[in-house]
């Protein structure tokens, strides 16, 4: 069994993520710097000897022109002998002045449930994020192409413009009948506004490729979503009111 | 705008492909490197995108293969091809990484300047058991903009690492070791 801590800086029992915030100087030494240690996984000391010790799953890192750095990962407490590896992945994207979103898989501790798709904004120079809104329905476990259900759900996609408008992309379901297909949805913001509903913007896939969406953003708010299949290419320019 | 897809049957992405915004559709995609070339990694994974200055296409992509061979005996490779904004003609498909040695990780971002900034993280092979092979890691090193490589900090037991560049002024890369969460910069690109 493997515990994963509440995330620290939004409310609710999903994968923990931690935080770090780093000013960044400009250096102009043409040179690696010697490492610094900016935080410390957060898992409880005390654990039982002989247990696989803490680990950090997923990382990721961002900038703003001054060279403020933003840090997220999820960190996987030991609590039993077995650590699932899997899972806990999340999107990560931050703007020039270091407005950031957060998009990660949420899974519900109720036995059965599916998860769905949680985003999180920080606003420039903010410790925390707030406004944490789920954005996506229960993302359902399609068959793959071996007629099986391997229960995987690809880590949604993340972008943020300038003015902080933002989009969200994930691998949903299409209701359209039962046990198929799954398609690309996605949610966008204007900034200050919360995400609007979510649209779908790709034709549905038969199966449940194993990759996600790509998304960015553009500075006159336009965003961009594409996404693969066996197939065809397909995209969708939501335009954030 | 341009995006990259993966193309191919399920679950084996056969080929990077590239399509950029036309103003009201994507462009056909042009593939720039697939399954039937030689040498043959049996899969493409983690493409990414990057728009370098002027507006070329910077395509990156791992050939996914032996991780225990070097790239240049066909294991698994990081590479990459340029397609200019004017011609939207892919040049060459090139490694982004020498092809002597064994990775265990890579990660891709411009800096301040738009130039390609590519970090990996030399590995060494190790045998789980009789059957697998993976590579564990033992150093992280960088090349800017195609050049020599850049000797960087040991890695601890650790694959989860972001490289953070433009448009901060210094490209950083923040790695997890199994207590600390560490950070390094990379001055001078």
């Amino acid at each position: 069994m493997t515990r994963r801590r509440p995330i620290r800086s939004l409310a609710g029992p999903i994968a923990g993520i931690a935080l770090a915030f780093s000013g960044g100087d400009a250096v102009a030494a043409p040179s690696w710097s010697s490492p610094q240690t900016i935080a410390r996984p957060t898992c409880p000391a005390k654990v039982l000897r002989g247990l696989p010790p803490t680990r950090v799953v997923d990382l990721h890192a961002e900038q703003n022109a001054r060279g403020d750095r933003l840090v997220a990962w999820v960190e996987q407490c030991p609590r039993g002998w077995r650590v699932d590896a899997g899972g806990g992945e999340f999107a990560l994207a931050a703007n020039a002045r270091g407005e950031a979103v957060l998009a990660w898989k949420h899974q519900s501790a109720e036995a059965g449930a599916a998860p769905v798709v949680v985003a999180a904004l920080r606003r420039a120079g903010a410790p925390r994020f707030d406004g944490e809104q789920r954005v996506s329905a229960p993302l359902v476990d399609v068959q793959n192409a071996f007629g099986g259900h391997d229960g995987v759900h690809p880590t949604p996609a993340a972008a943020v413009a300038d003015d902080g408008s933002a989009i969200v992309a994930w691998r949903g379901a299409d209701a359209s009948a039962p046990d198929c297909c799954s398609a690309i949805e996605a949610t966008v913001r204007a900034s200050g506004e919360a995400f609007a509903p979510a649209a779908r913007v790709s034709a549905p896939y038969r199966h449940n490729p194993a990759t996600g969406p790509a998304v960015a953003m553009a500075d006159d708010r336009t965003a961009y979503v594409a996404c693969g299949s066996p197939t065809s290419t397909a995209s969708i320019r939501p335009r954030a009111p | 705008m341009w995006i990259t897809n993966e193309y191919g049957v399920y679950p084996t992405p056969g080929a990077v492909t590239a399509t950029h915004w036309e103003g009201s559709a994507f462009a056909p995609p042009t593939t720039l490197v697939s399954t039937t070339d030689w040498p043959r990694p049996s899969s493409f994974v983690a493409p990414g995108i990057l728009l370098a200055r002027g507006g070329a296409a910077l395509v990156q992509w791992v050939g996914y293969a032996d991780a225990c061979s070097t790239p240049a005996n066909h294991g698994q490779r990081f590479d990459g091809a340029a397609i200019p904004l004017d011609t939207g003609a892919p040049v060459e498909t090139h490694s982004l990484v020498p092809v002597d040695r064994l990775y265990a990780g890579y990660a891709r971002a411009l800096d301040a300047q738009r130039q390609p900034v590519t970090v990996w993280l030399d590995g060494r092979a190790f045998a789980p058991d009789r059957y697998g092979c993976e590579t564990l890691p033992t150093a992280f090193a960088a090349s800017v903009d195609g050049g020599p490589p850049i000797a960087g900090p040991p890695a601890g037991d650790t694959r989860a690492f972001a490289l953070a560049a433009a448009p901060g002024p210094t490209p950083t890369l923040v790695w997890a070791e199994p207590r600390r969460i560490r950070l390094a910069e990379l001055s001078g690109s």
